[in-house]
């Protein structure tokens, strides 16, 4: 477990609003689920800036110079450190 | 630059209005069996412009008139957007254009195409009979065609065979 | 011959790469037994011979998807002489994932830095000498649809043959290291596994990826080898808790630290985001959309029809000068008559125009870029039904022809999404089905034939959404593909790739359907010139075998309300719709222009709709059922599609006349 130094500060990627950035503390559910995630780049450390979140439906985020589109699902599975 | 907002309005309001008119002679010749609006601006016989009744052209005609239009009413608040929403509309403009030409040029083919095997025409072409002709893709596309000049910066990064030079 | 395979992720321009280098010496077809397309070329460099495979694009090498498995069986498996990596170097931190695990395996690998120019005006900066340095091989800069750096790559490539093993300049942790260290060792001692990379093979250990756990499971005869091997990988365990992350993160930390050493990026708003503004959004992007749709296929009839004409022209004056020339009339009408092997072949030629112009169209939006953008704004909607975003677009597809619609689910990642897309496709109203049946709606319907057209419409949909939920959710057992997709920037697409495709899908069409079309026309052909009883030549179809099985099978329809000339329509509708219409005609006497008033005075409007509503349903014409043939491989899925289909049409028509009956 990753000892959180200010929990209001840490949320699921889906509630992060448009423009902000974002790094990744955790990413729940098991390692098959994952996978896709680690593949495309998203991993605990690194920087996640949201580039679009319209409503429910699918965000658009920029991860390591790529455009990334995730379902609510994942996106609420991936657990973040609001930076700014 | 005043005036390229106002040239800007002007063109999408026009997608608007033959958009809607396209539209609804669509809807209505196929559901109801009658055209509703007058689809010819006679000028010396030729339609100009030939507002054919078709419904998903139509669409295609309003959503390009939208994208113009909002993107006049975002210029104040987000600058990105409405420059998105601009250059998305130019692009829509332009396939249309192009595909008025295309449609055009494969009619003549089509009517034309036996001569090279030394026999008659199908039948003559003439631009007052051709289903499209100068529809408003044509005239509206050539219309909005010079904003490129003024786009050209965020254009050229779908075109950044300049930016590298060859060793 | 140097042996190269081409990797990367997708959309990094890949195939362009490989169309440089094969050019028209290349061959598409499947992977043995696999729904993923394989493409394998030959190249000449230098004067030196190439055997160039494409594998699928992937983002990682691990077991747990079909592109995957196959990329990395046929590195170990095939041990080609070279590898090379195609990375996009607009987006270079996710692409050297691959990478990394690529040189874990130990092969010669050079690496292909392309969209360089991309990378450049969106300001990104690259010290290619550095990451050559750091990586330990060779990088290429290129910007493949200009052809740029083809040449230094070719050379490099021949130079790597003859060179050495490469060093393996990349160190994970210690921890990980002495794990390998410790396992590379035993490994060396087994003989099962004498011809694999063992570093590659200890780190997949260490991972604990499936299929290698497998192979170390079963094929290790030595005991006390595989005792310790488990013994190392437990030990390992104890140190890290899990140890695929473990991994995972330690590549992404090798990553980072060389990113940080050698890309510098300063541009921060791109094209792509002030474009995304307007086709991602959640309002707007809809009509975008069905207009670009609409463009689509605009483009495609305005572009074929003319040749097609050309090529109606030119076979109709070809088996008119024809007609009568063996003198053996049963065999002249089979070549050349109304339904011969010629207008066969000059009716499926005339399906290519309409193919190429589509696939032309389809690669220059999907080179842009927009395809993905499309499959991410219909997902939520397409996954309430069971589908995936990127089923939209074959779906689409179909509408025009099947054909193209099935060869379009290539477009889709799944092979579950895949399949269910192939064998719902068919229930998209194609455009030979909607000919006929304009013809018959305007019949009995008049001015409302629009209206009726378009029921027809719907119910293809609403039935293609209800049998993909259906098998999602008993057969595939519900799968739910997390939504995760990337969008590559867009780009000016490239002319040449869209030819190159256009021909190849249009010749393979050719060639493939081609060839069970004209069997299927032979057959039929020949059931309808053989006179049932003397077994000899007649013109009169009354007479026919085809009018006999017809007679046979009209007890099984006439609770629709059919004669056996329908029947037999319906059966020559199996070799394609396009013919229904004149083949009815001709069973009642009648020419094609007097068959709408003659049905509708003949016939029940209730007892007509329920045909049509058979005819969309029962079974795709015989091109179709070659094409899904080809796309899932299996005759298994194929007889599928065929029985459900007819199933459902005849249980269909039956509804229809029943709720008809109190209409």
């Amino acid at each position: 477990m990753i000892p959180y130094r200010s929990s209001s500060r840490i949320m699921p990627l889906a509630f992060l609003p448009e423009g902000v950035t974002g790094i990744v503390v955790e990413i729940r559910g098991g390692i098959n689920a994952s996978r896709r995630i680690f593949e495309l780049g998203i991993t605990q450390g690194v920087s996640v800036r949201v580039v679009r979140s319209m409503g429910p439906g699918p965000i658009l985020v920029d991860v390591r110079g790529a455009r990334i589109a995730l379902g609510r699902g994942i996106s609420m599975k991936i657990l973040v450190e609001v930076v700014g | 630059m005043k005036i390229d907002k106002i040239y800007i309005l002007l063109i999408g309001c026009m997608y608007l209005f033959f958009g809607f008119v396209q539209f609804l002679n669509g809807l209505s010749s196929i559901f109801l069996g009658f055209i509703p609006f007058n689809t010819c601006i006679s000028v010396s016989g030729i339609c100009i412009p030939n507002i054919f009744p078709d419904v998903f052209s139509g669409i295609a005609l309003l959503t390009t008139g939208l994208l113009f239009v909002s993107s006049l009413y975002f210029y104040g608040r987000d600058v990105i957007k409405a420059k998105g929403y601009f250059l998305v509309g130019w692009i829509l403009a332009i396939l249309m254009l192009g595909l008025n030409i295309v449609e055009i040029l494969s009619n003549i083919l089509d009517a034309y195409y036996p001569i090279l095997f030394g026999g008659e025409p199908n039948f003559v072409w003439s631009i007052c009979e051709d289903s499209w002709g100068i529809a408003p893709h044509l005239l509206l596309g050539l219309l909005i065609l010079p904003m490129y000049f003024e786009n050209k910066i965020y254009l050229s990064e779908l075109f950044p065979k300049k930016f590298y030079k060859t060793r | 011959m140097i042996r190269v395979a081409l990797a990367g992720n997708p959309n990094v321009g890949k195939s362009v790469i490989f169309n440089n280098l094969t050019g028209s010496r290349q061959h598409v077809g499947n992977w043995p037994g696999k729904t993923v397309e394989k493409k394998e070329g030959y190249a000449k460099c230098f004067g030196e011979e190439m055997y160039v495979v494409d594998l699928p694009g992937t983002y990682s090498l691990s077991a747990y998807s079909i592109e995957e498995l196959i990329a990395r069986d046929y590195i170990v498996q095939e041990k080609p002489d070279v590898v090379v990596i195609v990375v996009d170097a607009s987006n270079i931190e996710r692409n050297l994932y691959l990478v990394v695990q690529v040189l874990e395996l130990g092969v010669k690998t050079i690496i292909a830095l392309n969209k360089m120019d991309l990378a450049k005006s969106t300001g990104v900066e690259i010290n290619v000498k550095e990451l050559e340095n750091l990586l330990g091989v060779p990088v290429v800069e290129t910007v493949a649809p200009k052809r740029i750096g083809m040449d230094k790559l070719c050379r490099k490539i021949i130079e790597m043959k003859e060179s050495e093993r490469i060093q393996m300049r990349i160190r994970y942790s210690d921890i990980l290291e002495g794990a390998i260290h410790d396992l590379i060792e035993i490994l060396e001692e087994v003989k099962e596994f004498r011809d694999y990379a063992y570093r590659w093979l200890a780190i997949k250990i260490l991972e604990g990826d499936n299929a290698i756990m497998q192979e170390v499971e079963e094929k290790i005869k030595t005991v006390s080898l595989k005792e310790r091997i488990y013994e190392i990988k437990k030990r390992f365990e104890e140190k890290v808790e899990d140890t695929e992350m473990y991994v995972i993160n330690e590549r992404y930390r090798v990553i980072q630290e060389i990113v940080s050493k050698t890309v510098h990026v300063s541009k921060k708003v791109t094209l792509s985001d002030m474009l995304d503004q307007a086709f991602l959004d959640r309002y707007i992007g809809i009509p975008i959309f069905l207009a670009i749709l609409w463009i689509l296929f605009q483009f495609t009839f305005i572009v074929s029809t003319p040749f097609v004409d050309m090529i109606g022209d030119f076979f109709a004056v070809i088996s008119n000068n024809m007609a009568n020339v063996t003198g053996i009339s049963h065999l002249d009408y089979l070549l050349f008559g109304e339904y011969g092997v010629l207008n066969g072949i000059g009716m499926i030629l005339s399906f290519v125009p309409l193919i190429m112009a589509l696939y032309f169209a389809l690669s220059l939006f999907e080179d842009f870029g927009y395809v993905s953008r499309a499959a991410f704004l219909m997902d939520k909607l397409m996954r309430k039904l069971g589908l995936t975003g990127r089923t939209i677009i074959p779906m689409i597809l179909g509408f025009g022809c099947n054909v193209a619609g099935i060869y379009g689910t290539r477009i889709v990642p799944e092979e579950d999404d895949r399949i269910i897309a192939i064998v719902t496709n068919p229930l998209m109203m194609c455009s030979a089905r909607l000919v006929a049946f304009a013809i018959i709606a305007a019949a009995f319907w008049g001015s409302m034939a629009g209206t009726i057209l378009l029921s027809l419409y719907v119910i293809g949909i609403v039935l293609a959404v209800f049998i993909s939920l259906v098998l999602k959710k008993f057969v595939f057992k519900g799968k739910a593909s997390p939504f995760i997709m990337e969008l590559p920037p867009y780009q000016v697409p490239s002319i040449k790739v869209a030819a190159s495709q256009a021909w190849a899908r249009g010749s393979l069409f050719f060639r493939k359907a081609g060839t069970v079309i004209l069997f299927g026309l032979l057959v039929l052909g020949v059931l309808a010139t053989t006179d049932a009883t003397t077994l000899s030549f007649t013109d009169d179809v009354q007479n026919s075998i085809v009018a006999v099985i017809g007679k046979m099978l009209h007890p099984i329809f006439a609770p629709l309300g059919w004669d056996w000339r329908l029947v037999i329509a319906v059966i020559f509708g199996f070799v394609a719709k396009e013919i229904v219409i004149g083949a009815t005609a001709m069973l009642y006497g009648v020419t094609e222009d007097e068959f709408a008033s003659f049905i509708a005075q003949h016939y029940d409007p209730v007892v007509m709709y329920a045909y049509m509503v058979f005819v969309l349903v029962y079974v795709p014409c015989i091109a179709s059922i070659a094409a899904i043939k080809n796309e899932t491989g299996s005759w298994k899925w194929t007889l599928f599609t065929i029985l459900y289909e007819v199933s459902l049409a005849y249980l269909l028509g039956i509804l229809v006349l029943f709720i008809g009956g109190f209409i």
